[in-house]
């Protein structure tokens, strides 16, 4: 016998506002099953709780609908409530009367209907709801890192100081990132390099802490707890086992002027190489497009000759290793916008107009230019930087309509180590807003006009243009109203802040949804900021917003403490509301497989019989281990076999007719 | 095995359809329809292949006492295909007989046109057979006669039998008087607008590559469709299904329709219910439509047997008409290895709803 209890919450007056939540109650009261109705000012409060476990007592409740906020918010703490009462979760369900009732409606009546309507077709799903039980999936308690930025460094250094082993995997030779590349951070101008390499230290010292530099993301097989992942290990032609890091390869090597990546170009470096001087690991690799070994057959091996430990092996390959991992944290990190849409403002076409990253290498001390502000074209001290904001920000027609948050901050800090290297110099700032929103940020921002005297200018930079050996910006300064023209010797563009360009291609790999700017997605901008989609991986960084460094740390801090609290567990609790096939209705199309973008669906031998024969065939069956229960399959199915628990059709269709009949 | 004609081994490997290349069509031909060995070398095809044991049953058709009206026929000894027979009668596409062969040991032949081997085509996609498990004997389709165009053709007269040209047929009726017809006049329907003849993916072909027909009538009939209001053409259905007895011959004999339980024979929920009302006409016709769009051959099958005459291709046709225009894939059943553009998914794909 199905016995429902109808719960109306005020929501405070949320919800009792725009709607009568006494009728509704009563309305409720006439629907089939319902065997009781009530209303309370907070159900997801404490008492509404035990409301709802006293009245499943006391009404021998078996089935149990909440009218109240977005499933989204509290379906988790009434499940819980109504376990606790002995009712099974999935026999419970929320009516949302707020954001999708009492929020977006003022009439009352109306809403009042809408709300009874709402809870008629949640009472008559949930009177076709079955029990659903979880499983226990087991965790392989070794974490992946991706990417070896602050963010990866962070979370690496909290799980493994939780006890638990940890990988990096990053892309080039050493770990650092973005943040080994910057000169000073704001706004304590305190040395980046100085903060971030005792942390690059310590990762490459940690005994649960695997360093795979110099490598990527070949695929990602498995699910929440057993990940199982390909590492492309590229050959570096040096053996990391013999190589003491003495530096007498790169230091000889004949063929020296290729550009650095890490100095944005500006610098060079040779073919076997270190990013930097303070590289963790200490372990060069050979570019092999530019090694004249590899180009002339043989020639050159001067490296060889020099080494002394004989750790230069030509003949290393690429390697691919499969490793298993319990959780992953994506901390891939971001690039600068390329800016090509915006030929205007010159960038790629006069060298002395660069991006921020391009500046901090040239402020620098590890810089091309050991710190010595030059401009690019001549070398010569610029007396007057022109600094561009939202340099691709913020401009919805040409692509970015976000704003990248650091740009403020990191153009005030560079406006300001300007005046301090070239005190005669001029500092520009041409601005659209001023966000300086974090601590001490606005007190930074007012050092730099105050004390330093850096010029701000509102308004957009509409044109920069060659004139003798100066660059004539010109723009229009909306305060004043009239446009403006500024002589620069250097112009720097505060360019965008986007993910790496593969990272689509590399969330595609992971199975993690990202947005329309590529960043990744996490699961709930608020409650869920560090989690993405799919179980066991994990956000930090700027592949998932942009950020600045503290914010960075932060989360990568949250992404550990996500990654420690699974590894903590004995067992996970797998997701009960998962795809299943009715193998009698399966014809074996397989239709279902590629749209799963969990790659949970195999094929599966089943006998059946067949009038007095028994015949073998093929069907769907999904892994309950790696269904995320997001339904694509059950979309895809022509057949109607594949069905998604909690959400079958019928469940759904006694929902409309509730509503629409 | 005649020494004209050559079978290609069958394809090994996965029965995945992504896995599988196109078969490429042999270049060593039998005889074409109309061609006085043509039926020799066809029966002795068949007679090889179930003799030297690389297949085990052979779907073809079978004279009946109706000249106009052979009949599909199972084929599972040497010695049974005296009587196979192929002519421009043979309508029934009978490329959906592969189903009832699922988990069949052995390997099936099947004689087919144009249209039914995409039908073929389309179950192999389909995961409903292995490509390795079907031995496609092709014929490259001169057009098809349409008995009942031939019967009003001859009037109160019964047809005794029909002698096909290349451009006319000669009707020879009970009482001996002959008559003759242009070809054109007594072909099926779907015949006239048949633009891909020739088997897409085969074993062995009987014929040379035929042009086929380009009539854009159906076309045509959907662009007035589309240009009408929807009351207009809400009237032109209303007229249409009101007159479906729900007899099910249009999924029955559809190549798209492989689900072992129907949509329209589920119980709980009960999608469609059994009043005759026009919500429900209306909801089997366009669910039908709908569901084996993008992976419709347009054999028309479904048109050609509808006891009630409602134009289906031109349904079938328009929902064709918009997956080509929005996903730029072939026509289902003409390429191995294809699969719906309706059922896939691909970050690539067109998104006409932003």
């Amino acid at each position: 016998m199905k016995r429902i209890g109808v719960f109306v919450c005020h929501c405070g007056t949320n919800i009792a506002a725009t709607v009568d939540v006494e009728k509704v109650a009563e309305s409720a009261r006439h629907l089939p099953h319902v065997v009781f109705a009530t209303t309370y000012k907070f159900m997801c409060a404490d008492p509404g709780q035990k409301l709802i476990a006293d009245a499943i007592r006391e009404h021998a409740l078996n089935r149990v609908v909440v009218a109240a906020c977005s499933p989204h918010m509290h379906e988790r703490t009434f499940r819980k409530a109504v376990e606790r009462a002995g009712v099974n979760p999935y026999l419970m369900e929320v009516a949302n009367v707020r954001e999708q009732c009492s929020w977006v409606h003022r009439d009352k009546p109306v809403g009042t209907e809408k709300a009874a309507a709402l809870v008629a077709a949640a009472v008559a799903k949930v009177a076709r709801n079955v029990p659903l039980e979880s499983g226990k999936l087991p965790v392989e308690r070794r974490a992946l890192v991706v990417g070896g930025g602050i963010a990866g460094i962070q979370a690496a250094l909290d799980i493994a100081e939780s006890g638990y082993h940890v990988t990096i995997v990053e892309r080039e030779q050493s770990v650092g990132g973005r943040m080994a590349q910057l000169d000073k951070t704001f706004p304590t101008l305190d040395c980046s390099s100085c903060i971030l390499t005792p942390k690059m230290v310590d990762v490459g010292h940690h005994p649960m802490i695997e360093i795979c530099s110099y490598s990527e993301i070949e695929s990602v097989e498995g699910y929440v707890g057993n990940f199982e992942v390909t590492i492309r290990r590229k050959a570096t032609s040096v053996d990391p086992d013999v190589c003491t890091g003495c530096g007498e390869c790169w230091n000889r090597c004949p063929v020296k002027k290729l550009p650095s990546s890490f100095n944005m170009d500006l610098g060079h470096r040779p073919a076997i190489y270190v990013d930097f001087p303070q590289a963790i690991p200490n372990v060069p690799v050979i570019d092999r497009a530019n090694c004249t070994y590899y180009l002339r057959d043989g020639k050159c091996r001067v490296c060889e000759k020099v080494c002394p430990t004989k750790a230069i092996d030509f003949t290393l390959e690429d390697r691919l290793v499969k490793e298993r991992f319990g959780a992953i944290v994506m901390a891939t990190g971001f690039q600068t916008a390329s800016l090509q849409q915006y030929p205007e403002w010159g960038l790629g076409t006069y060298p002395d107009v660069v991006t921020g990253l391009h500046f901090e290498r040239l402020v620098s001390s590890t810089g091309p230019t050991e710190g010595k502000i030059k401009r690019p074209s001549d070398g010569k001290e610029p007396k007057s930087v022109v600094f561009v904001l939202c340099a691709g920000s913020r401009d919805e027609a040409r692509g970015r309509s976000y704003c990248s948050k650091a740009c403020c901050m990191y153009s005030a800090k560079q406006a300001i180590l300007l005046r301090e290297k070239i005190p005669q110099a001029q500092a520009h700032v041409f601005y659209m807003d001023i966000r300086t929103a974090g601590k001490d940020y606005e007190e930074f921002y007012m050092r730099a006009k105050e004390e330093y005297g850096v010029n701000y200018i509102r308004g957009r930079v509409a044109k920069v243009y060659p004139e003798k050996d100066h660059l004539v910006v010109r723009g229009e300064d909306t305060l004043l109203g009239r446009p403006v023209a500024v002589e620069a010797d250097m112009v720097v563009l505060a360019a965008a802040i986007e993910p790496r360009a593969d990272a689509a291609a590399l969330a595609q790999k992971v199975g993690i949804s990202y947005n329309r700017d590529h960043f990744f997605s996490e699961a709930h901008p608020k409650l869920r900021p560090v989690e993405s989609n799919t179980g066991g991986v994990f956000l930090a960084g700027c592949c998932q917003g942009p950020k600045d460094i503290p914010e960075t740390v932060a989360q990568a801090s949250a992404a550990a403490a996500k990654v420690v609290q699974m590894f903590s567990k004995d067992a996970l609790v797998s997701e009960a509301q998962l795809a299943s096939v009715n193998e009698a209705w399966c014809i074996g199309c397989f239709l279902c497989q590629p749209v799963c973008p969990y790659k949970a669906i195999q094929p599966k031998e089943i006998e059946e019989r067949r009038g007095r024969d028994k015949i073998k065939r093929t069907v769907s069956s999904v892994n309950t281990g790696l269904c995320q229960g997001c339904g694509a399959c059950a979309v895809a199915c022509p057949s109607g076999a594949m069905r998604l628990n909690g959400f079958t059709d019928e469940q759904i269709l006694a929902e409309v007719d509730a509503v629409c009949l | 095995m005649s020494e004209a004609i050559k079978t290609a081994a069958p394809v090994e490997g996965e029965p995945m359809p992504a896995e599988l290349k196109t078969a490429e069509i042999p270049t060593r031909r039998g005889p074409a329809p109309g061609d006085p060995e043509f039926l020799g070398a066809l029966r002795d095809c068949c007679r090889s292949l179930l003799a030297e044991g690389h297949v085990q049953r052979i779907i073809a058709y079978r004279e009946t006492p109706d000249s106009l009206r052979p009949e599909v026929a199972f084929f599972a000894s040497p010695e049974e295909t005296g009587d196979l027979v192929w002519d421009l009668f043979c309508n029934t596409n009978i490329c959906k007989y592969l189903l009832d062969y699922r988990t069949f040991e052995g390997r099936i032949g099947v004689v087919v046109k144009g249209c039914d081997a995409r039908g073929v085509v389309q179950l192999i996609n389909d995961m409903q057979i292995p490509r390795d498990k079907v031995e496609i004997i092709g014929i490259c389709c001169p057009g098809q006669i349409d008995p009942a165009k031939v019967e009003s053709a001859a009037g109160e007269a019964w047809v005794s039998r029909v002698v096909a040209g290349p451009d006319s047929v000669e009707i020879v009726t009970e009482e001996g008087t002959e008559m003759r017809v242009p070809l054109e006049s007594v072909l099926t329907d779907r015949c006239l607008s048949c633009r891909k003849p020739n088997p897409p993916v085969a074993d062995v072909v009987f014929g040379e590559d035929q042009k086929g027909r380009i009539s854009d009538e159906v076309f045509e009939q959907i662009a007035e469709l589309e240009r009408m209001s929807s009351a207009e053409r809400d009237a032109f259905w209303n007229r249409h299904f009101e007159r479906c007895i729900r007899c099910f011959a249009c999924r029955n004999v559809c190549p798209a329709c492989s689900c072992t339980k129907c949509v329209f024979d589920q119980q709980e929920p009960d999608w469609l219910a059994g009043e005759r009302n026009q919500a429900n006409q209306h909801f089997f016709q366009i669910t039908r439509a709908v569901h084996v769009s993008g992976r419709c051959t347009g054999c028309e099958e479904c048109d050609r047997v509808c006891p009630v005459g409602i134009p289906l291709r031109l349904m079938n046709k328009k929902l064709w008409k918009d997956v080509k225009d929005l996903f730029d894939s072939p026509l289902p059943g003409t390429k191995l290895g294809v699969r719906s553009p309706l059922v896939m998914w691909d970050p690539k794909d067109a998104d006409s709803f932003e």
